[in-house]
């Protein structure tokens, strides 16, 4: 028999979490479609108000529609999938009976770990946006209540393709910014292909390496993950802070004295200093990525029917690191 | 088939172990009976046997595999059924069509000749049941997974008379030599007829471990009259009829396993039992 990881497996395990636990996901989804729904209906009114003042007709509502419920959307998707990545373990190890099934569902500890971040993720992403297409049909059947024809059509492809509007924003920036402009002639330098990618490669990174935080915030604490996350990083970010107040002064002669002439040195231009530090920024954000991946990997799979500890799981955090227990 | 080797383990919050140096080792084919005080452990070596919870050290070894890696091979042979548990609210059909494929000797048609001994319908939901009935219908999918190792803690708690003895058909009926029931109770009457196996524990030591066959040849059970001298027993426990005492069985003679009365003369003078058996 395969112990490590089976298809098959993968997706008995992902399909008793879905079916034992349906009413929990059909609830999140229905709170998505909820919100996403009286978003749009709320902006319908605004909108007819925004058109008839500045006088244009309805060929614009949609667009105007979609642009006002993009940012709502990103934001209900963004706070589902951080409380569904603060649930990896809540859901399964909430209480001694629970934690007990899970425990014994013959699959291997990283079937049972990629279900759960199957569902936290994949699922909740396409849940939202199914939601976001239900809210479009619902609220198509609510416009003769508006008596404004021009809300038929779907928001959910352009925020789809919205999606990419800040990547866009960054390539289009970076080769104008740094332009220089001499007789009204756009010169160069101007940012390179490879420096743009790099910029989104940093966004996205910083995206994920929030969420990272979160799920490895739901891997260690089996109740109330999400609050004790957020506390958890608001405590050390204040720490941090403290600190660096702390040692400002010293940074700032450093900085000043030993860093700025190394940089000038170093960096003749911006895009010099950019083209190592993007790469750098990158690194660590992949680097926090994957050591928070991991070590709520290794935290879910050590996990035990009866909490024995405070924060990792085990008396002895050694035993993260050893080999012999994995 | 399971081996415990130098088992220590402790929860935390209270400092004190609940096992230290504890050996145990379990073969095939018998139903054994794991007994002991409150508080000795029963249950917790009983998580511990099935990888649910991690040993401080020593090792718990299933068909040579450590339990606690929890490998799919390993959980896929074997099956616990706890005292206390929480099953999902749909039907019995529904969870077996979801679970079965876990187990690969699953048997539908075993799942319902079970049922139906208890009277029980699989397509009844799991919510709508008492505590009781939910333990049978439990019961009855753990016996028809066929794993090699069957694990019980408290199984007749919450039964009620005739589920008692339907109980104990449910187990004869499923029992076969590639098997191995564990069955943790504190309820001996219900189930001694059962046993082939008894093991006493006491946290840090075992103070029985012997086949039931093997403590009938060594200790004979009666009753005797108040005024009869009991000069010899190994233990003497007052009855209604006057003393239920334990002989050492030096003429072979037969006698029907008195499992509370061999319990308390176990716990009671540990040191006269344990020489007998490790004589």
């Amino acid at each position: 028999m395969n112990n490590r990881f089976g298809f098959s497996r993968f997706a008995a395990v992902l399909k008793c979490d879905l079916v034992e636990h349906r009413w929990r996901y059909i609830c999140v989804f229905f709170i998505m479609f909820v919100a996403l729904l009286g978003c749009q209906l709320m902006h319908i009114n605004e909108i007819i108000e925004w058109s008839s003042l500045r006088g244009t007709d309805s060929s614009l509502f949609m667009h105007r529609l979609a642009e006002n419920c993009t940012a709502f959307f990103y934001v209900v998707l963004m706070f589902a999938l951080i409380c569904a990545a603060a649930d990896m373990s809540s859901v399964s190890f909430k209480t001694k009976g629970r934690a007990l099934n899970y425990l014994v569902m013959p699959a291997s500890k990283l079937e049972k770990f990629l279900s759960r971040a199957f569902i936290n993720i994949v699922l909740v992403i396409v849940m939202a946006y199914v939601a976001l297409f239900l809210a479009d049909l619902v609220r198509m059947l609510c416009v003769p209540f508006f008596e404004a024809d021009g809300f038929y059509g779907f928001t959910v492809h352009q925020i789809f393709v919205n999606l990419f509007d800040p990547f866009k924003a960054v390539f289009e920036n970076g080769s104008t910014t740094n332009a220089v402009i001499v007789n009204d002639e756009v010169l160069t330098p101007v940012w390179s292909f490879g420096m743009c990618f790099m910029a989104v490669v940093c966004i996205v990174l910083s995206g994920l390496w929030s969420h990272s935080v979160f799920l490895l915030g739901g891997c260690i604490w089996r109740k109330g993950a999400l609050l004790k996350t957020i506390a958890s990083a608001m405590i050390i970010s204040l720490l941090v802070l403290w600190l660096l107040v702390n040692i400002a002064p010293s940074i700032d002669v450093w900085a000043e004295n030993r860093l700025a002439p190394w940089l000038e040195q170093r960096f003749e231009t911006e895009e010099d200093l950019l083209r190592v530090g993007f790469p750098i920024v990158a690194f660590l954000n992949l680097a926090f990525v994957v050591f928070n991946w991991w070590l709520a990997y290794r935290l879910f799979s050590r996990k035990q029917m009866i909490p024995r500890t405070h924060l990792f799981g085990s008396k002895h955090p050694h035993h993260l690191f050893n080999k012999a227990h994995s | 088939m399971l081996k415990i080797s130098e088992l220590a383990f402790s929860y935390s919050g209270n400092g004190c172990k609940v096992f230290n140096d504890f050996s145990l080792s379990i073969e095939k084919g018998a139903v054994y009976g794991l007994l002991g005080l409150n508080g000795t452990g029963k249950s917790t070596l009983l998580y511990l046997l099935t990888g649910l919870l991690r040993p401080q050290q020593g090792s718990v070894l299933y068909k040579g595999e450590d339990v606690q890696k929890r490998l799919p091979s390993t959980l896929s042979d074997m099956f616990i059924v706890p005292e206390e548990f929480e099953l999902p609210k749909m039907s019995i059909k529904r969870y077996a069509a979801l679970h079965s494929g876990f187990y690969p000797r699953f048997s539908y048609e075993q799942l319902q000749k079970n049922l139906a001994m208890f009277g029980l319908d699989d397509t009844v939901v799991f919510n709508n049941l008492s505590m009781g009935q939910q333990k049978k219908a439990y019961m009855c999918f753990a016996l028809a997974t066929n794993t090699s190792l069957l694990v019980m803690d408290e199984p007749t708690n919450g039964l009620d008379i005739p589920s008692k003895s339907e109980f104990r058909r449910l187990i004869a009926s499923n029992m076969s030599d590639d098997k191995t029931i564990i069955i943790s109770t504190h309820q001996v009457r219900d189930i001694d007829s059962l046993l082939d196996h008894i093991v006493i524990i006491d946290g840090s030591q075992v103070l029985l471990n012997a086949s039931s066959d093997e403590i009938c040849r060594r200790l004979l059970f009666t009753e005797q009259p108040i005024s009869e001298p009991t000069d010899g027993a190994l233990f003497v426990q007052p009855s209604v009829a006057g003393n239920s005492v334990i002989l050492p069985n030096e003429f072979d003679e037969e006698s029907r396993l008195n499992l509370e009365l061999l319990f308390n003369g176990v716990l009671a003078e540990r040191d006269k039992f344990i020489a007998l058996f490790n004589a």
